[in-house]
């Protein structure tokens, strides 16, 4: 039998059990109370003002708030959601639901559950209809907790119970020190308070912050709702969210907090490309709105705040171009396509402002990388030339590998072809010195294989529907027989009508050749970025690698062959439920908004 | 029956024998065989002796078969060394995966999972050593498909012959590419490997001269790397006749490495080294105590395993002179240590630290190898040795095949806090420690009597530190 012995706590860490109790226990005791009257029990003050939003209880200072709207749902869906047979039948997830720890879990959880004659989820189901609130006050720097419920006295005996509990665990301790504030009794530990107020359950680590909120609440007077900010941030909701968020930027912006966030600089090349418009945005907008929603088919985010183009100082016009208009090209979706990102940049454009947007450390790098890389490309200035001859927009793509055509051994480490395509401003002007680069490029590759004794790159050059591809493929030893990793590589360019590819491998090359060739493709998107993630083809690029990844667990865990095995296969189960990951990036009207999706196994 | 009947350990040594003690040492009593009689029994302090020697060590589980065994079995099983189907096939697996890695990082954490699991120990622990005796690092040797090469060669022959393995290693394009040794035209002999085959590997300095190796070089002339592959340039070979120590003909390689072998030294260079890393720690070994096994050497055309057996039977080996006389190399710390726990981990950060502690396998400080002895210990590694017995102990990252300590020692009915830390001393420790170290460690066990997993790994922590834990 398993035998419960009670832990000790601190002051501290008793509040913080006596918050999960309480917020456990609230459920329970709402619904086994339900046939009791509002505002009876301790600490409930008759009122005349009485705020029926939490927003109407938090200051104007106010500069972060969260709500979850419909907790009731999110715990069913998750509860009830078809995945949660498939994750419990996983052996890591079996192992833990038999450990000591989960049973002893179980055993207070059933307890609790004899208390209240209720199943804990069918309870917490029933009363989170008040919904749950998180915010940050800048006048403070105090959080606070408001959780609603409709049943006061409920309330009321979950506070009772849970305070009983958690001192019950340590009789030897000192209690909670209790403070009366205008009728009502605060429980206090450290700098932490919890108390009822109404039908409230109200938890800060400021006390000043929760009086304040007692004060709103029996007073009334300005709060949250009032700031303009905020009203025109949730405005920006949609009716159906299943909770959502508001930060009050212009606050953060002007207090120094996150100053980073709000820079002219960057100090590196990738974060700027990807978000230094964003960056430059955020040094002008005044809140953001984030919401999301969940159902059996996954999981969706939103983020939007206010935008205008006229925002976008000239160095960072490169990220959304003239009036922020614009778009990321066409994705090009090969087969056994595992990652895609589309993106708008002028990338020229980025690399000639390199002295106004990076750090003065790294100018003198970048300018050392512009020498060497003019240098690579046949003489011809890197910025304006090379770099200036792509039109403004990107697209990278990832995809699984078919090995059946190799005449080289397959390698071991099987690694996904991945392809750069871009759009050339004179294609004919400029396919000469983009061929010579990448010739003088492979051939230094070479004399590094030469030099090492491995299998060199050869040059071959085809034709497919009018369009040119160059290919260097490996050719191997005929009785060699080691599958190395570099037989993953058949580094290719190719000119398609005004495009320019540069892939991993001549098959990659050759169908996106064929699918920029075909009548479907052009029809660029309305968003300035876009990706796209497959969990299938990576759990099956993942799956392809199984060996290695068993190999590299048995040198980094210490596992067995068997251990490592299941380790591995539980992994490939969890990547293959999710279906797939998108995101996108786009100006809409005076908003810039973020979606993103996560798709789940159904 | 209690654990444990009696101590299991021998008395206390330390430090190397002085050289006046060596001499007095009678070498037909040394070299003959060891017999177990009633003034000597086979008990367990003796089977952890053999497999701490012979190997990296065994598990108490292990120690008990070892005893029950007797010594000719258990010697004779020590010799031959075990199979295992699931061994061998994860080493294939993992083999098959390192390799195309090319990561040398990968290698080294390969061959540390090999020490740990492998059944046959003695192929494995003869293996580390031809790793010191030939000398070869990655930090020189960048592709790392050829110090797995390297690797499998002195696996290959480290129980066999010496001059095949000396011939192949003459060919090792790994041994080739460190010594600066990848081209050797008959114009420019190349001395850089005669020389390191004369004075490293096979004679010692003092039996041989410059002429020697100057004509020594020019047998190898003609034996080139081209591509990372070893190839013979006949246009470059001198067919001329040379003269190496004192035989005169138009020699190549091979014909001159049969010639250094015949050197009366050539013996007794091989078999002073395998005294010191199967038996003890000196700087020099009396040549009338060497003799026997170099005779044995020559007896059997360099045969190395006939040569171990010899020493593992050995009065010599049992006696006063081996045990407690050798300080543990890093690798044998670290590796003994998880085999009696039975434990596995992160072999990548098993590797950081045995570098910290200065062997880190595949990269050996230079072309002499580690010279070990007391140069393993010093404040510096001192502290990072006792950390990773720390951090073996206490770590979530450690991996027990038993669940965890407390499963470990379950099923030797080892009651109490002095029990435990004498079952502990005895698998973790080759000779007494004092009592006053003693008493700590039970002083120790008793102040966390509540958690069993705690008070082992916590000891085990403690033994770690001391200084008896580090010699065997």
């Amino acid at each position: 039998m398993t035998r419960l012995t009670p832990p000790t706590f601190s002051l501290t860490s008793r509040l913080a059990l006596f918050t999960i109790t309480a917020t456990t226990l609230f459920a329970f005791t709402a619904i086994s109370e339900v046939t009791a009257s509002p505002f009876e029990g301790s600490g409930t003050a008759a009122s005349t003002s009485r705020a029926q939003d939490a927003a109407e209880l938090l200051p104007p200072s106010t500069v972060a708030f969260a709500k979850v709207e419909r907790l009731d749902q999110l715990v069913d869906l998750i509860l009830n959601h078809p995945m949660r047979e498939k994750v419990e039948s996983l052996d890591v997830v079996q192992a833990g639901l038999e450990s000591d720890e989960f049973t002893q879990f179980q055993a207070g959880l059933q307890l609790a559950e004899f208390r209240i004659g209720m199943k804990w989820h069918e309870a917490l189901s029933t009363v989170s209809a008040g919904g749950i609130h998180v915010a940050l006050d800048a006048e403070t720097e105090g959080v606070v907790l408001l959780a609603g419920t409709n049943d006061e006295a409920a309330l009321a005996k979950l506070i009772k119970d849970a305070t009983d509990f958690v001192q019950g665990l340590d009789r030897d301790a000192q209690p909670f020190e209790t403070h009366e504030y205008r009728g009502y009794t605060a429980y206090k530990a450290d700098q932490a308070v919890a108390a009822q107020v109404g039908p409230w359950l109200l938890i800060s680590n400021q006390p000043d912050l929760a009086k304040s909120i007692v004060d709103r609440y029996e007073d009334g007077g300005s709060n949250l709702t009032d700031n303009e900010r905020f009203q025109e941030g949730t405005s920006q909701l949609s009716d159906n969210s299943a909770g959502w968020a508001w930060v009050d930027v212009a606050v953060i912006r002007d207090s120094g907090m996150a100053s980073e966030l709000f820079t002219n600089r960057s100090e590196n090349i990738a974060v700027e490309f990807l978000f230094g418009g964003i960056q430059e945005a955020l040094k002008d907008t005044d809140y953001a709105a984030f919401e999301f929603d969940m159902d059996e088919s996954g999981l969706g985010l939103a983020l939007s705040t206010p935008f205008r183009s006229d925002w976008i100082e000239p160095p960072r016009e490169f990220f959304f171009g003239m009036d922020a208009g614009g778009v990321a090209p066409a994705p090009l979706e090969p087969q056994d396509m595992i990652f895609t990102a589309s993106t708008y940049r002028d990338i020229g454009s980025l690399w000639l402002s390199k002295e106004d947007l990076f750090e003065e450390n790294h100018i003198a790098e970048l300018s050392q990388a512009d020498s060497n890389l003019s240098t690579l490309f046949a003489g011809v200035d890197f910025g304006e030339e090379v770099l200036g001859a792509a039109e403004p927009g990107f697209q990278i793509v990832v995809t699984r590998q078919n090995y059946d055509h190799l005449e080289t051994p397959v390698p071991a480490i099987k690694v996904p072809a991945f392809a750069l395509v871009f759009e050339l401003k004179e294609p004919k002007e400029v396919q000469r010195t983009f061929k010579v680069a990448y010739q003088s490029i492979i051939g230094f590759v070479n004399i590094g294989l030469g030099q090492e004794g491995q299998p060199q790159l050869e040059f071959n050059t085809e034709d497919l529907n009018g369009s040119r591809i160059v290919a260097a493929t490996y050719f191997a030893d005929p009785d060699e027989d080691e599958g190395r990793i570099n037989y993953n590589f058949s580094p290719s360019i190719a000119f398609v009508d005004d495009n320019f590819v540069l892939s991993s491998t001549v098959e990659l090359a050759r169908e996106l050749t064929e699918l920029i060739q075909s009548d479907t493709y052009g029809e660029a998107t309305k968003a300035n970025s876009a990706l796209m993630l497959d969990g299938d083809a990576l759990a099956e690029i993942l799956g392809d690698n199984r060996e290695q990844l068993i190999a590299q667990n048995m040198l980094e865990d210490g596992n067995d062959y068997e251990e490592a095995g299941n380790t591995i296969d539980t992994l490939l189960s969890l990547v293959q439920m999710f279906e797939q990951f998108s995101a996108d990036l786009a100006v809409e009207g005076d908003q810039l908004k973020l979606h993103a999706r996560l798709s789940v196994d159904q | 029956m209690k654990y444990p009947p009696k101590t299991n350990r021998f008395a206390r040594r330390g430090g190397p024998i002085p050289n006046d003690r060596l001499n007095e040492i009678d070498p037909s009593w040394a070299w003959a065989q060891f017999e177990i009689n009633d003034s000597q029994e086979w008990n367990a302090a003796r089977v952890n002796h053999l497999h701490r020697r012979a190997g990296f060590g065994i598990t108490p589980q292990q120690t008990r078969q070892g005893v029950e065994l007797g010594m000719e079995k258990s010697t004779q099983a020590v010799l031959e060394g075990g199979s295992d189907e699931s061994f061998a096939r994860e080493t294939r697996i993992l083999a098959n995966a390192v390799g195309p890695r090319r990561a040398a990082e990968a290698n080294v954490a390969l061959w540390l999972h090999r020490m740990l699991h492998t059944p046959h120990q003695l192929l494995e622990k003869a293996t580390l050593f031809w790793h010191g005796h030939f000398a070869t690092s990655a930090a020189k040797v960048t592709n790392p498909k050829l110090m797995l090469d390297q690797n499998e060669l002195l696996r290959n022959h480290a129980l066999g012959k010496f001059e095949p393995m000396l011939q192949e290693i003459s060919r090792d394009p790994a041994m080739l590419i460190y010594l600066d040794s990848t081209t050797n035209r008959k114009t420019h002999p190349n001395e850089n490997y005669a020389r390191e085959v004369m004075e490293l590997f096979c004679l010692g300095i003092g039996n041989y001269t410059e002429k020697d190796i100057q004509e020594l070089a020019r047998c190898f002339t003609g034996w080139e790397v081209m591509r990372e592959k070893f190839r013979f340039n006949a246009n470059q070979h001198d067919t001329g006749d040379k003269n190496v120590l004192g035989q005169v003909g138009p020699f190549d390689g091979d014909e001159a490495i049969k010639i250094i072998l015949g050197q009366d030294a050539a013996a007794e260079f091989i078999a002073s080294k395998l005294i010191r890393y199967f038996m003890f720690d000196a700087i020099q070994i009396p040549t009338q105590l060497v003799a026997p096994l170099a005779a044995q050497l020559r007896r059997t055309d360099f045969e190395i395993d006939s040569a171990i057996e010899l020493i593992l039977r050995s009065n010599l080996f049992y006696s006063d002179h081996c045990i407690g006389r050798k300080i543990r190399s890093p690798v044998e710390m670290a590796i003994g240590t998880m085999r009696t726990l039975n434990a596995s981990g992160n072999l990548y950060e098993l590797a950081n630290s045995l570098n910290e502690q200065g062997q880190r396998p595949l990269y050996p400080p230079n072309v002499k190898g580690w010279d070990g002895g007391k140069d393993w210990i010093n404040s510096s590694t001192m502290l990072s040795r006792a950390n990773l017995i720390h951090q073996l102990a206490t770590s979530d990252g450690t991996k027990f095949k038993d669940g965890d300590l407390a499963g470990w020692i379950e099923g030797f009915r080892v009651r109490g806090t002095e029990q435990t830390v004498e079952f502990l001393l005895d698998h973790l420790v080759a000779v007494e420690v004092p009592s006053t170290a003693k008493d700590g460690l039970v002083e120790l066990a008793n102040s966390h009597r509540r958690d069993r997993n705690r008070q082992l790994q916590l000891v085990i922590a403690a033994i770690g530190a001391l200084p008896e834990f580090h010699i065997m």
